[in-house]
């Protein structure tokens, strides 16, 4: 098996390290595994959902049943169909949250700490306001202030993620900026963006990599958290805070709410376990190498 | 009967590779009184050694042989009494100071808690003995520093309270490990001659662990020289330091890039130092040394007890003087 | 030194509540759409004096700045606005609501620490074995779950079917309201000798409590277990040892001490995430505290409230962080002299 990746790309001993350790863990494995069941979910669902997600046609409050697996809600609606259909919300949604959290937050972070003065004051000050605030919170203030549907909610949830990655990125640059090797770059003419692009990118790809891995799981959080709240989805979608929402209402019924749940929860547990086994990966300290020392 | 004796220790730890001997049938020996000198290189196994007297080793190491201090075989102590040994009876010196002290105790503290663990001292007791130690080593303002922490000390002073602290119980051994590594160079011979003082006005045996040649010389009255986990040369430091009787000693004297060189050339020692992954066949120094004979790849050298308290693990008598080098220039071509 | 500590965290902290309060002025003014228009509804079309009145009346006719002022001064004596829902001040909604949820979140808290902290050490003391192992499936399962969706299954299986917990609300049928000391019906019971209402109150603050606390345990676990481990491969842990310390000693005040210091940080955080969390969980348990306040706040979208609410809570969240930072400094004395 030659180390190369399926690009033809050879890959760094960096690289080969993670990808030996980390699937070593049967965490991540799991992860993955689940991860890639609700991608397919989400990408499937219109062929293999039972009914359609917002068709009332059946007995209302139905429990679980051969026919309806997962049981009905108050309107009638197969619950099993919704909680499938809600995958094509939430799991893109968080994809597409981390993505902009990530471009904006990596982007003002390394501007900040390539540019320093000015610009890094004025970045960290606005990264430590939104950290002031606990994150549902802030999300909750700045949906109410715009009005609530789904859009601006995940316009708060960019608000309040990306200073995390600034402040990752920050510190990356910061530590590069003054290393040894853009030194040395400079010294042979390399202009020092460049050299600073070129050590950059492959030491910040990998924090940043685990912080987003780990984020797509409070990403779904806090999507399904506002809508909980009746500040993101609108019925009828089939959001799955929205769902567990209805289903606080109509307490008795508990699958109205139950199987939602159940969804968020797989959803970040999945994300959660692949972060976690990632940041173990790369995170030296607690990789085996370390009990090795020089005796 | 010695203060230290150590009798055929092998130390093996399980490595990502499997498990790996780090120290292959060591014998050392300490008197009361006396500074003996352990060199090597980094990987050679002489700080797992010296920790081993403390059985300090980390998890999952095995060990064989003995390691008797005062008669008593420390590896088949028992955990207790092993506590009870380690900083009262033998003590230990890091490399690192700054890393050794904990940065949230006090000096003070830290000076004396093993002291009245030991020794059941009182409070007030130990502070007075705590001022006492820091005059020891030569610390200024000794009331001031008991309530400071690590990081209120320069890198010397922060040696001297680690060797303050090793002294608090009055140990009968005391082993530094590259005491002076960590510290700058105008430092070094002020901790060294600290040492040397103390085991003159204690009577307390010294093991001194360092790489660096040229503070053996200052200090050790006798010397191991270590190379892949085992002993390959020792005897009187004046006199294995004047005519080594081992490639590797050799070698390294003549890497020194300081002392009495005599007009020789200064000559790195080739290639890399033995990985316990990568031990070469027979004796581990052969790829590297400019004696190699055919069965030096296959055959380990015993240690032979030469003359004089000498011994060395080597075939090879390397004592040709200069024709020595002669002998190397002719190896490379010219 | 530990003075000058302690006022420079403190004017860092002042100088983070005046952004806060800016942020919430700004998005106070964010809302689309005219106020006047939203409060007069069909009157606004009709009558301009009216509006030209309202806008006078709440200042809104003045310059940005200006606002701001107004709002800080407002600010500055507890004039939070007023709820739409319950047509009271803000701030009188707070003061009758806060106490149930601080004895919420102060319970949680407790909880988390305990658990969060004991599990932790265990995790780093047994590393890589089966119970480090399951700790972190646990951990990782904590902070992955929905806190809404726990609150209701907790409450369904927990409560009403297995009646292991007592029904939502914060006491039980017999058990009359303690006279009001702390507004925390536990303290106050127990102030008052009243011990069936105690027991009462504890029943009822103990499940919505577990399930807020899920979270947080989940992080102390984890981030416990680093810490401390971080701290067992110093070196002065190994000479600490070397100095022949029995072993407790050694935990206690070689490596806890050090290890703390990291976690410290994150009691903080946690304790923030557990006073946010209470929007989550309150309105299940029918807890009225804050927390269903925000939540029926946000459904109706009473801005004052979900303002006044966000507000306090960064408030809040601010001065722990404070509290945490001077705690920090008084038990690493390195950090004093940054």
């Amino acid at each position: 098996m030659s180390a190369h990746t399926a690009a033809g790309i050879p890959l760094t001993r960096r690289q080969r390290r993670l990808t030996r350790s980390a699937w070593r863990q049967p965490l991540a494995v799991i992860g993955l595994s689940i991860a890639s069941v609700w991608l397919a979910i989400a990408a499937l669902a219109p062929l293999i959902a039972p009914t359609d997600p917002i068709l009332q046609e059946s007995g209302r409050f139905l429990a679980p049943s051969a026919e309806h697996l997962m049981g009905t809600d108050g309107l009638g609606r197969d619950v099993l169909s919704r909680v499938l259909y809600g995958a094509r919300i939430s799991i893109p949604l968080a994809f597409m949250l981390v993505g902009l959290s990530v471009t904006v937050g990596a982007t003002l972070g390394a501007a900040a700490g390539y540019v320093g003065g000015w610009l890094d004051e004025a970045v960290m000050r606005v990264v430590d306001l939104v950290f002031a605030f606990p994150p549902i919170i802030l999300a909750m203030a700045v949906v109410a202030a715009l009005g609530p549907d789904l859009r601006n909610a995940v316009l708060a949830i960019v608000v309040v993620s990306w200073p995390s990655y600034a402040r990752v990125t920050r510190s990356l640059v910061l530590s590069l900026r003054s290393s040894e090797y853009v030194a040395a770059s400079r010294l042979l003419g390399v202009s020092s963006a460049r050299a600073l692009v070129r050590e950059v990118l492959p030491n910040v790809a990998g924090p940043v990599l685990v912080l987003a891995t780990l984020e797509l799981g409070n990403a779904v959080l806090l999507l399904s958290g506002l809508s909980f709240l009746g500040l993101g989805a609108v019925p009828p979608s089939p959001e799955w805070g929205a769902m567990v929402s209805e289903g606080a209402r109509t307490f008795n019924f508990w699958w109205i709410g139950a199987f939602p749940g159940l969804a968020i929860l797989t959803v970040v547990l999945a994300f959660n376990f692949l972060g976690d086994s990632l940041r173990d990966a790369l995170d030296p300290q607690t990789s085996r190498a370390v009990r090795e020392r020089a005796l | 009967m010695s203060l230290l004796e150590i009798d055929g220790l092998a130390i093996a730890l399980p490595t990502r590779t499997g498990v790996r001997r780090l120290v292959d049938g060591v014998d050392l020996r300490v008197e009361a009184g006396e500074v003996v000198g352990l060199a090597g290189e980094s990987g050679s196994g002489k700080t797992l050694t010296a920790l081993s007297v403390l059985g300090l080793l980390p998890h999952g190491a095995q060990t064989g042989g003995q390691i008797r201090f005062d008669g008593r075989d420390v590896l088949a102590l028992r955990r207790r009494e092993l506590r009870r040994l380690r900083g009262a009876d033998v003590a230990i010196v890091f490399q690192d100071p700054t890393t050794a002290l904990h940065p949230m105790i006090d000096i003070g503290t830290q000076l004396t808690e093993h002291l009245r663990v030991h020794r059941g001292v009182s409070r007030k007791a130990a502070r007075a003995r705590a001022v006492e130690l820091l005059g020891l080593v030569r610390l200024p303002d000794s009331a001031q520093a008991l309530d400071a922490f690590a990081h209120h000390f320069s890198g010397g002073m922060k040696q001297r309270i680690a060797i303050a602290i090793a002294l608090a119980c009055e140990p009968r051994l005391l082993i530094a490990d590259e005491p002076t590594t960590a510290l700058d160079v105008t430092v070094q011979a002020g901790i060294l001659q600290l040492l040397d003082r103390l085991r003159r006005e204690t009577g307390m045996g010294v093991v001194l662990i360092t790489h660096d040649l040229a503070v053996m010389n200052v200090t050790a009255d006798r010397l191991y020289v270590m190379y892949a986990g085992r002993i390959v040369e020792e005897g009187a430091t004046r006199g294995v330091l004047d005519s080594p009787r081992h490639p590797y000693t050799r070698a390294l004297l003549d890497a020194l890039p300081e002392g009495d060189r005599h007009g020789r050339p200064l000559l790195p020692i080739p290639g890399e130092p033995a990985t316990p992954e990568a031990r070469p066949a027979g004796c581990p120094f052969h790829p590297r040394c400019v004696h190699a004979r055919p069965e030096c790849s296959s055959r380990v050298p015993e240690l032979v007890t030469l003359a004089g308290g000498r011994a060395a693990a080597c075939p090879v008598d390397p004592l040709r003087g200069d024709g020595w080098s002669v002998e190397l220039a002719r190896h490379r071509g010219g | 030194m530990l003075s000058r500590f302690v006022a420079r965290r403190f004017a860092a902290a002042v100088a983070l509540a005046f952004g806060v309060v800016l942020v919430a002025f700004l998005l106070t003014n964010l809302v689309p759409g005219d106020p006047a228009a939203a409060n007069l509804g069909q009157r606004a079309i009709e009558d301009p004096d009216a509006v030209a009145a309202f806008r006078r009346q709440y200042g809104l006719d003045q310059p940005l700045p200006v606002q701001f002022g107004r709002y800080l001064t407002n600010l500055l004596t507890g004039d939070l606005g007023r709820s739409q829902q319950t047509n009271r001040p803000v701030r009188t909604d707070l003061a009758e609501f806060g106490p149930a949820s601080a004895e919420l979140a102060l319970t949680a808290t407790a909880i988390s620490l305990v658990l969060g902290i004991g599990l932790g050490t265990l995790a780093a003391v047994r590393r890589d074995g089966p119970i480090d192992q399951a700790l972190r499936v646990v951990s990782l399962g904590g902070v992955s779950v929905p806190l809404f969706w726990l609150a209701l299954i907790a409450l369904y299986l927990l409560s009403f079917r297995l009646s292991l917990f007592p029904g939502a609300g914060r006491l039980g049928p017999g058990a009359p309201r303690p006279p009001s000391v702390t507004g925390m019906y536990t303290v106050d019971a127990a102030l008052a000798g009243d011990w069936a209402t105690f027991r009462s109150a504890l029943g009822h603050v103990l499940l919505p409590a577990m399930v807020l606390a899920a979270y947080t345990i989940g992080l102390l676990t984890r981030f416990t277990r680093s810490s401390v481990l971080e701290v067992l491969g110093n070196d002065y842990v190994r000479a600490a040892h070397a100095k022949g310390l029995p072993v407790r000693l050694v935990v206690r005040r070689h490596v806890m001490r050090a290890a703390l210091v990291p976690i410290i940080t994150v009691v903080g955080t946690a304790f923030a995430s557990l006073l946010a969390g209470t929007v989550l969980v309150e309105q299940i348990f029918s807890w009225p505290g804050i927390g269903s306040y925000a939540y029926r706040s946000a459904t109706t979208l009473d801005l004052p409230a979900i303002m006044g609410v966000s507000l306090f809570v960064a408030l809040v969240y601010i001065f722990v962080n404070f509290v945490v930072d001077v705690l920090y400094g008084v038990i690493d004395p390195r950090i004093r002299a940054s």
